[in-house]
C-alpha cells in the first residue's frame, strides 16, 4: 500500500468550511430574537454578542482557509498521514486483517446509528428491551466477530446488563429512565415487592 | 480553621463517604492503568450514582477516582510499556527500562511512592492557595467577573491549541452554544429556534457527556487487541529504594510536585503536560540527564510526583473561582451544580463545611491509593485484559441514564448525541476540544458581567479597564500569551525525548 505521491492534506481547508458554516447556522439562530428589556445606554441588546461572536468566528473560519492556502502553496503542510496498524495485525491471518479493516470502517458510523436509534426507541419501548437491543448490537459489534457464540455471548451480557442497571438506577435510585414495557413495570413492582 | 477540619471530618465520618472513597480509588487506578480508558471515563460511568448519593458521599467518589486515575496509569507504563493513561506517559520513559533491567518492582515503588508525595504537595497547594484566592475573587465587581473569564479563555486557547485559530474558533463555537435559551440578564429566549426544551439553555453534563464520551467510545474500540507483553517478573520490597536514594530525590520531588500543582492550576492543561514538562525540567536541572531514559528512578519520581500534585492545583480555580481547568473538573462543576452548590468563591465561605470535607476525602483517597495499589498490583494486572468491547456500551449506555436522569427528559441524550458527532468531527479536523468546553461554562460567565458592567458603566468603556483587578487581570492576559508558547515548548521537547528514547530502545 505504499503511495509515492503524498496525499494533499485537506484537514485545514474542510476546517475552515466547517467553522465558517456553523458560525452562519448560529449567526441565523440569531435573527428575530426580541428583546423584553428596553434599549437605553450601554444596555447590549441579548442577541448583540452573540452575533458578534458569530461574525468573529466566520473570520477566523476564513483566517484558517487563507492559511491553508497559503501554507500549500509554500508546501509546508505535511501530507495526510496513513494510520498504521501494522502492529495490531500481527500474527493475524490474511482474512481476519481484511475483516478488521472492514469493522475500522463500519464501527463509526453503526455505533452512531445505534444510539440514534436506541435514544428514539427507549420512550416507546422503555429502557430495558431498548437497552436490551442496544447492547447486544454493540458489544457484537465492538467484538468484530460475528460467529452464533459471539452472538450468544453479547446475548447474554446484554440481558444481565440492561436488566441490572435498570434495578439499579431505575428501581434502587429512582431515576428516571423511561419505564414503558411490561418487564419494565414488572421489574419494578418486582422490586418494590423484595426491597418494600 | 481546625474546627473547620473538625467538621470536614463529621462530613467524612459517615461509613458511606469512607467507603465510596475506597470504590472510587478502585475504580480510578482501574480505569487508570488500562490503555484507552481513563479517569473521565470512570466519572461517566458513575455519574447516575453521584446523583443520588448524599453529597459528601458522591464527591468522596469523585475524589477517589481523581487520584487513582492520576497514578493507576503507572502500572502498565512499567509492566506493559504502554502508559495507562496520558498522564503516565513520561513514566514510561524511565520505568519501562527500569522493569526490563529486572527493576520492576522497584519502579512500581518508587512510582505508588511517589504519587503519594506528589498528591501531598497537589493537596497543600489546595488548602493554602483556594481560600485566598477567593478572598479575592469575593470582591470583584462585574467588569473583574468579566476579565476574569477572559483571561481563563484565553489561556485555555493558547495552552491547548497547537493552531491558535482553530482554538479561537472553537472557542467561539463554546460560546455560541452557551448563549442558546434565556439570557441572564434580562430573561430573553434566544437562539432556541423555537424548540422550548431549549429554553432553559443546554445543560452542561449532556454536552460534556457528548464530546468526551461519544468519541471515546469509539477511539477505544479501535485500540484494542493490541498485542502486549507483560513484565511479571517482579518483586516489591518497601518501597523499592533506599533512604540515600530518596534523600538525593528531594530536590527533583520538590520541584516537580510544584510543576505539577502550578500546571494543575493554569485551565486547559493537567496531568499529561505536568508530567512531561516535570520530567524534562528534571532531566535538564539534574546532575546526570544522560541517565534519564535508560531507566533511572529520578524520571518516574518526575513524572509520578507532577501529575497528581495536579490534582490539587486544577481544584483550586474550581472551588476558589468556579472555572473547571479540565474535563474531569468540569464535570465535577456540573455535579456539584445537580447537588445545589452554586460554584464560585461563596462555596468556601457558605459551603465550608463541604469543602473541608473535600479536603479530607483528597486525604484518605491518597492513603486508600497507596494501599490499593501496593497491594493490589497482580489484581489490577490481571484487569488489563478487561473486555473492552464489553464495557465500552455499558459506559455508553450509563452515560446516557446520567443525562436522562438530570432534567428527567430523553431530550438530553439527543443532546449527547448531538454533541458527541461535534467532538468527532472536531477530532477528526484536529481541533483541540478543551476551549469547546470553557467557552461554554465561561460564555454566559463573560457575557453576563460585560452586560452588566456596561449597564452600570452607561456604556462608558472606562470604567471597565480602570479597576485594579481588572488591570491586573488584563495584564495578566497578556503574559499568558507570552509565556504559554515557551511552556508548550517544553512539552514538546519532552515528547521529542520520549521518541528518542523509544528509538534507542
Amino acid at each position: 500500500m505504499q503511495n509515492n505521491k503524498p496525499k494533499k492534506n485537506f484537514t485545514d481547508l474542510i476546517s475552515g468550511i466547517v467553522v465558517m458554516a456553523l458560525a452562519a447556522f448560529f449567526y441565523w439562530t440569531t435573527i428575530g430574537t426580541k428583546s423584553f428589556m428596553k434599549a437605553g445606554k450601554g444596555r447590549l441588546a441579548p442577541d448583540t454578542v452573540p452575533k458578534a461572536v458569530a461574525i468573529a468566528m466566520f473570520a477566523l473560519g476564513v483566517i484558517i482557509i487563507v492559511k491553508w492556502l497559503i501554507n500549500t502553496k509554500q508546501g509546508k503542510i505535511a501530507p495526510a498521514e496513513k494510520e498504521d496498524d501494522s502492529a495490531n495485525t500481527e500474527g493475524m491471518t490474511e482474512e481476519q486483517i481484511k475483516n478488521r479493516r472492514l469493522f475500522q470502517k463500519i464501527t463509526l458510523p453503526c455505533t452512531l446509528v445505534l444510539i440514534f436509534l436506541y435514544i428514539l426507541l427507549m420512550p416507546e419501548i422503555g429502557f430495558t428491551i431498548a437497552t436490551f437491543f442496544f447492547l447486544t448490537l454493540q458489544i457484537t459489534l465492538l467484538s468484530t466477530d460475528l460467529s452464533a457464540k459471539s452472538w450468544l455471548k453479547s446475548l447474554l451480557i446484554a440481558l444481565v446488563a440492561s436488566v441490572g442497571i435498570y434495578i439499579i438506577f431505575g428501581c434502587a435510585f429512582g431515576l428516571a429512565v423511561p419505564k414503558v414495557s411490561f418487564i419494565d413495570l414488572g421489574l419494578s413492582s418486582l422490586y418494590r415487592s423484595i426491597f418494600g | 480553621m481546625f474546627d473547620l477540619f473538625a467538621q470536614g471530618f463529621q462530613q467524612m465520618g459517615d461509613l458511606l463517604a469512607i467507603a465510596m472513597v475506597a470504590f472510587g480509588v478502585f475504580l480510578g487506578v482501574m480505569f487508570g492503568c488500562v490503555p484507552g480508558l481513563n479517569g473521565n471515563t470512570a466519572l461517566v460511568l458513575v455519574l447516575p450514582l453521584t446523583y443520588k448519593l448524599p453529597r459528601m458521599a458522591a464527591f468522596s467518589l469523585i475524589m477517589g477516582i481523581y487520584i487513582g486515575s492520576c497514578s493507576g496509569g503507572l502500572i502498565s507504563a512499567i509492566l506493559l510499556n504502554i502508559p495507562g493513561a496520558a498522564s503516565n506517559v513520561a513514566t514510561q520513559f524511565d520505568g519501562s527500562p527500569m522493569a526490563r533491567k529486572g527493576e520492576a518492582g522497584k519502579a512500581l515503588g518508587t512510582g505508588i511512592f511517589y504519587s503519594f508525595i506528589g498528591s501531598i504537595i497537589g493537596f497543600l497547594a489546595l488548602f493554602f492557595l483556594s481560600g485566598p484566592v477567593a478572598s479575592i475573587a469575593i470582591n470583584f465587581g462585574k467588569a473583574d467577573y468579566f476579565w476574569m473569564a477572559f483571561f481563563a479563555l484565553t489561556m485555555v486557547i493558547s495552552l491547548s491549541s497547537k493552531n491558535l485559530w482553530k482554538g479561537l474558533a472553537v472557542a467561539c463555537l463554546g460560546l455560541l452554544c452557551s448563549f442558546i435559551g434565556a439570557s441572564e440578564v434580562d430573561g430573553t429566549t434566544r437562539m432556541t429556534l423555537g424548540e422550548h426544551a431549549l429554553d432553559a439553555g443546554i445543560n452542561l453534563i449532556p454536552a460534556l457527556i457528548g464530546i468526551y464520551a461519544v468519541g471515546e467510545l469509539i477511539n477505544a474500540s479501535k485500540s484494542f487487541s493490541k498485542k502486549t507483553t507483560i513484565e511479571t517478573n517482579y518483586k516489591i520490597k518497601g518501597f523499592g529504594f533506599t533512604l540515600k536514594e530518596f534523600k538525593e530525590q528531594i530536590g527533583n520531588m520538590l520541584t516537580s510536585g510544584i510543576v505539577g500543582a502550578f500546571i494543575g492550576i493554569l485551565p486547559g492543561i493537567g496531568g499529561m503536560t505536568a508530567n512531561l514538562v516535570a520530567y524534562s525540567i528534571s532531566k535538564s536541572t539534574s546532575k546526570h540527564p544522560e541517565k534519564y531514559g535508560t531507566g533511572y528512578m529520578g524520571g518516574v519520581v518526575a513524572s509520578e510526583t507532577a501529575n497528581n500534585a495536579c490534582v490539587g492545583g486544577a481544584m483550586i480555580p474550581l472551588f476558589a473561582l468556579g472555572i473547571p481547568g479540565d474535563t474531569f473538573t468540569a464535570v465535577m462543576l456540573g455535579v456539584m451544580m445537580v447537588h445545589g452548590l452554586q460554584p464560585g468563591p461563596l462555596v468556601m465561605t457558605k459551603n465550608a463545611d463541604f469543602i473541608y470535607g473535600i479536603f479530607v476525602a483528597l486525604m484518605l483517597a491518597n492513603i486508600f491509593c497507596v494501599i490499593l495499589q501496593y497491594f493490589g498490583i497482580k489484581l489490577f494486572v490481571r484487569m488489563l485484559a478487561v473486555p473492552k468491547h464489553i464495557l465500552l456500551p455499558v459506559i455508553m449506555v450509563l452515560s446516557l441514564v446520567g443525562s436522562i436522569a438530570i432534567n428527567n427528559r430523553i431530550f438530553d441524550a439527543w443532546i449527547v448525541l448531538i454533541f458527541g458527532i461535534v467532538g468527532i468531527i472536531m477530532n477528526r479536523l484536529e481541533f483541540p476540544i478543551t476551549p469547546i468546553i470553557l467557552g461554554f461554562i465561561l460564555g454566559p460567565l463573560a457575557e453576563t458581567n460585560l452586560r452588566r458592567a456596561l449597564m452600570l458603566s452607561k456604556g462608558e468603556l472606562l470604567p471597565l479597564v480602570s479597576n485594579t483587578p481588572s488591570i491586573i487581570l488584563i495584564a495578566l492576559t497578556i503574559l499568558s500569551l507570552v509565556l504559554a508558547p515557551r511552556l508548550l515548548k517544553r512539552e514538546a521537547k519532552a515528547t521529542k525525548d520520549l521518541q528518542e528514547t523509544q528509538v534507542k530502545a
